[in-house]
């Protein structure tokens, strides 16, 4: 999904960092929370969002909230 | 690192913005002649971006009010309502307020800033959850970072998709705060609040509303769109501002919640700040009898943002999706804002200039507003004045250019 994102096609990993690597807007960001919040059936807390950086750290909040669903 | 270096790329955009000639965030305006008038750079200009909406900055009974108010009481308070006690105007406004709401309880805070502050990080503590419009105003956003609770976001005026999130708490035990505005500030679209209410009462949440921009201006009596849209009933509490409608500078909340007064020693932005001078006090209660006894302010007011509106849609402008006092003219990007709006306001017409990231989608905008006092020649002229404009820039299709014309 990230890699629509992704404009400058750089190679996606858990380390790479969304909007430093990505150079994602925060705009497209928020649009990109608001697919993945639709995906998953959850919503991500802006409070949670904002100690976000890397896919790893993307990736283990979505598990997170999942669990506690 | 140095200390404003994460400011960089404001810094770009604020330079590009300051090409134009002239920096439309400092704009200075050498004398105010009028709620629709000033002198600009030695030019007298149309003022037509203050959310002055019913025009009363000039209204002799505020003027007289306030004068009054100095004179008697002085120029401030010095300190917070807690430290150095209300004065009697205070509390008179906070009754006036309650009474022109139909409520029970009222509480004045110093800026409508300070208003969503106050209200909305000791309504929602830490095991609570806050869940806003995601259009929401800064100064939302600011109070949800300052409250202890959980703040999750719901897509723009789409009451199916709060209704998902409140689904997904279910299970949590915390209060449910929705927040909304009942005129958007940017586009100046209104919240779909009969279905919210809705919402609300299926999950057995509460709702805050933010009349800041529609207090005055919908509604039969001027109370916002919970009044206009026959929602009261479902909203727990109102906040609003005194800088817009009402002419002055402050912000409130009402609400009918049995423990209500607990706020005057909980809510930080209220206890810690200096509360407002009489003088600001006397106006905003001399305006609120203004809006209740002058119903005739906002059927003018409508009557000029149909005027403004249909003109410049009419003209093939792109604009905000509703009829309101904020009229929001889109365009194609940045550097054709700035250059627009300048031209504008070289010709005789201010209005406010707002850039993304501070719009919603990213959208350029000309954010108009109408007042009541604005006369239909002066409506004709910024029409006409942006319609000559944008033909130049060819922002127009080709055959509204020949309707207009």
């Amino acid at each position: 999904m990230l890699q629509a994102y992704n404009k400058s096609n750089k190679p996606i990993e858990s380390g790479t960092d969304i909007l430093e690597d990505l150079e994602v807007d925060s705009l497209s960001v928020m649009n990109f929370i608001m697919k993945l919040e639709d995906h998953f059936d959850i919503s991500i807390p802006l409070n949670v969002l904002s100690d976000i950086r890397t896919v790893g750290d993307l990736a283990a909040t979505i598990t997170q909230l999942k669990k506690d669903a | 690192m140095g200390l404003f270096d994460r400011f960089g790329t404001l810094a770009q955009t604020h330079a590009m913005v300051k090409t134009c000639g002239t920096d439309p965030f400092s704009v200075r305006l050498e004398e105010v002649l009028s709620p629709t008038r000033a002198v600009v750079d030695g030019k007298e200009v149309i003022l037509a971006g203050t959310n002055n909406y019913l025009g009363l900055t000039f209204h002799e009974d505020c003027v007289a009010a306030a004068t009054r108010a100095l004179e008697a009481e002085g120029t401030g308070t010095t300190g917070s309502r807690i430290a150095n006690g209300s004065y009697a105007g205070h509390n008179g406004l906070e009754q006036a307020l309650a009474t022109f709401f139909g409520r029970q309880h009222a509480i004045v805070f110093t800026t409508g800033y300070q208003a969503n502050l106050g209200i909305l990080s000791a309504l929602a503590g830490p095991n609570d959850y806050l869940i806003i419009d995601s259009d929401s105003h800064a100064s939302i956003y600011d109070a949800c970072k300052l409250s202890s609770a959980t703040v999750i976001r719901f897509k723009h005026n789409d009451p199916k998709d709060l209704d998902k999130r409140l689904k997904r708490l279910e299970k949590q035990a915390g209060n449910k705060i929705i927040v909304v505005e009942g005129i958007y500030s940017m586009l100046g679209d209104q919240a779909p609040l009969a279905e919210i209410a809705e919402v609300k009462r299926k999950y057995g949440a509460y709702l805050v509303v933010d009349e800041a921009h529609s207090m005055g201006v919908l509604g039969n009596w001027g109370r916002g769109l919970a009044e206009q849209d026959g929602v009261e009933a479902d909203v727990d509490f109102i906040v609003g501002t005194f800088s817009k409608s009402l002419g002055a500078i402050g912000g409130f909340c009402v609400s009918d919640h049995p423990d209500f007064e607990i706020l005057r020693v909980a809510s930080r932005p209220y206890m810690f700040t200096a509360s407002l001078p009489p003088s600001i006090i006397a106006s905003v209660t001399a305006a609120l009898s203004v809006i209740r006894s002058t119903p005739g302010l906002r059927s003018q007011l409508w009557l000029n943002v149909k005027q403004l509106y249909d003109g410049l849609a009419g003209a093939g402008f792109e604009l905000g999706p509703q009829k309101g006092p904020i009229v929001a003219v889109h365009l194609p990007n940045a550097e054709i804002a700035v250059q627009v709006w300048h031209e504008l306001l070289e010709a005789g017409v201010y209005v406010n200039l707002a850039l993304p990231p501070a719009t919603p989608n990213d959208v350029p905008l000309l954010r108009c507003s109408v007042c009541a006092a604005h006369t239909k020649d002066e409506l004709r002229k910024m029409v006409d004045l942006l319609v000559d404009i944008a033909d130049r820039y060819d922002l127009l299709e080709p055959p509204a250019k020949t309707a207009h014309g």
